[in-house]
C-alpha cells in the first residue's frame, strides 16, 4: 500500500507512512504542497475502498541540504 | 572551487507558493549557481511557471535551466520559457552559458534530452513516421547537446545539463518496461563525447543519484524526489577538473 501511495503520480511523494487497521488506513508523513495533500486521501481511498482515511500528512518544504554535505567531483 | 547547487523536478503549482522558498534560503552561501533540471512547473502552465519564478526570485545567484516533460504538457513552452527568462532565470536546449565564479570559468550546455532508451535496448530509426520521429528527436538534441559542449572548449568546468536521463544506472527502480520514456544512452555519447565532466539530470523520480557515463562522467540525477532535499551541492576545485581530463 506504501509502494502505491509513493509512486502515485499524483503525488510522487517519498516521506509517507500507511498503518492499515481494521477499518482505518492512517496515512503520515510529509508533501510538498496542499494539493498533493489532498491527492493522499483520494489515492488512498482508491486503494483502499471502503475504510476511512485518517490524513495526518503535513506540507512542509524540502530542507536545505547539511553545510558542508558538497560532494566533490574533482 | 566553484559549488554547484542543482536540482530537477520542482514541479510548481500554483498551490506552490510560499513553499519552495525556504529550502533555498542560504542556496547563495552555500554554491556559485544552481541549475534545474527540468520539470519545473506541474503541467507547462504559465501560472505555474509565474509561481516558480516569483519563490526562486531572490536567492541570489545565477540560475540555469532546462525545461522538461511536465513544462511542455500545456503546450505552452515558449510562453513558459519566457517567463522564467524574464525573471532571470536562462534556459538552455542546445545552448550553453559561460560564468565566471572566485576565477573558475564554468561553462553549462543544456538540453530537454528525450527518450529512446538504452544500448541493446533502444528504440531504432526506422518503420513507422511516428517511430522515426520519436527516434529523430532524440537525436537532434543529442548532437545540439555534443555541439553546445564543444563549444565550451577552454573553461575549466564543463557540465551538461538534461532532464532526461543518459545513462540507466541513474534510473533505480523505475520500472525496466519505461526505461525507453526515461532517457537515452545517445545523451551520454554527447556528454562524453563533448567533453564534459558532470552529466545532471532529473525525470526518473524513482531513480538512483549516482551513475557514471561509459566514458567516465559521473551523472547525477537530482530529480527532487531522488534526492529528498531542496538541492544538492556539487564541488570541483577549479583547474584540476581539466587537469584531470587532461
Ligand atoms: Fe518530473
Ligand atoms: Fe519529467
Amino acid at each position: 500500500m506504501r509502494d502505491q501511495l509513493i509512486h502515485d503520480p499524483r503525488l510522487h511523494e517519498q516521506d509517507l507512512t500507511v498503518r492499515v487497521e481494521e477499518t482505518r488506513v492512517t496515512v503520515g508523513g510529509r508533501v510538498s504542497t496542499p494539493e498533493r495533500q489532498r491527492a493522499v486521501t483520494l489515492a488512498a481511498q482508491e486503494l483502499m475502498p471502503g475504510k476511512e482515511i485518517a490524513n495526518e500528512t503535513v506540507v512542509v518544504a524540502q530542507d536545505e541540504p547539511e553545510p558542508g554535505g558538497d560532494e566533490r567531483m574533482a | 572551487m566553484i559549488r554547484v547547487a542543482a536540482v530537477g523536478d520542482l514541479h510548481a503549482g500554483v498551490d506552490s507558493r510560499g513553499l519552495l522558498r525556504p529550502g533555498f534560503e542560504r542556496v547563495a552561501e552555500r554554491a556559485d549557481l544552481l541549475l534545474l533540471a527540468g520539470d519545473l512547473t506541474r503541467c507547462g502552465d504559465p501560472d505555474e511557471a509565474r509561481v516558480l519564478t516569483e519563490e526562486l526570485s531572490d536567492v541570489g545567484l545565477p540560475r540555469i535551466a532546462v525545461l522538461g516533460n511536465h513544462d511542455y504538457e500545456a503546450g505552452r513552452e515558449d510562453e513558459v520559457r519566457r517567463i522564467l527568462e524574464q525573471a532571470g532565470i536562462q534556459v538552455l536546449e542546445g545552448e550553453s552559458t559561460v560564468l565566471d565564479a572566485g576565477g573558475v570559468r564554468v561553462g553549462i550546455a543544456g538540453s530537454k534530452g528525450f527518450g529512446g532508451g538504452f544500448t541493446g535496448a533502444c528504440a531504432t530509426d526506422f518503420g513507422e513516421p511516428e517511430m522515426k520521429a520519436f527516434v529523430r528527436h532524440t537525436k537532434k538534441l543529442a548532437s545540439h547537446l555534443e555541439e553546445a559542449l564543444r563549444e565550451l572548449d577552454g573553461v575549466d568546468v564543463k557540465i551538461a545539463l538534461m532532464h532526461y536521463a543518459p545513462v540507466e544506472a541513474t534510473l533505480g527502480s523505475e520500472p525496466l518496461e519505461i526505461y525507453p520514456f526515461l532517457g537515452s544512452y545517445l545523451l551520454a555519447e554527447a556528454v562524453d563525447h563533448g567533453g564534459a565532466h558532470l552529466a545532471i539530470h532529473g525525470h526518473a523520480h524513482r531513480g538512483a543519484e549516482k551513475g557514471v557515463t561509459p566514458g567516465g562522467v559521473p551523472v547525477r540525477n537530482v530529480a527532487q524526489p531522488v534526492i529528498r532535499h531542496a538541492y544538492y551541492v556539487y564541488s570541483f576545485n577549479g583547474k584540476s577538473a581539466l587537469a584531470a581530463t587532461a
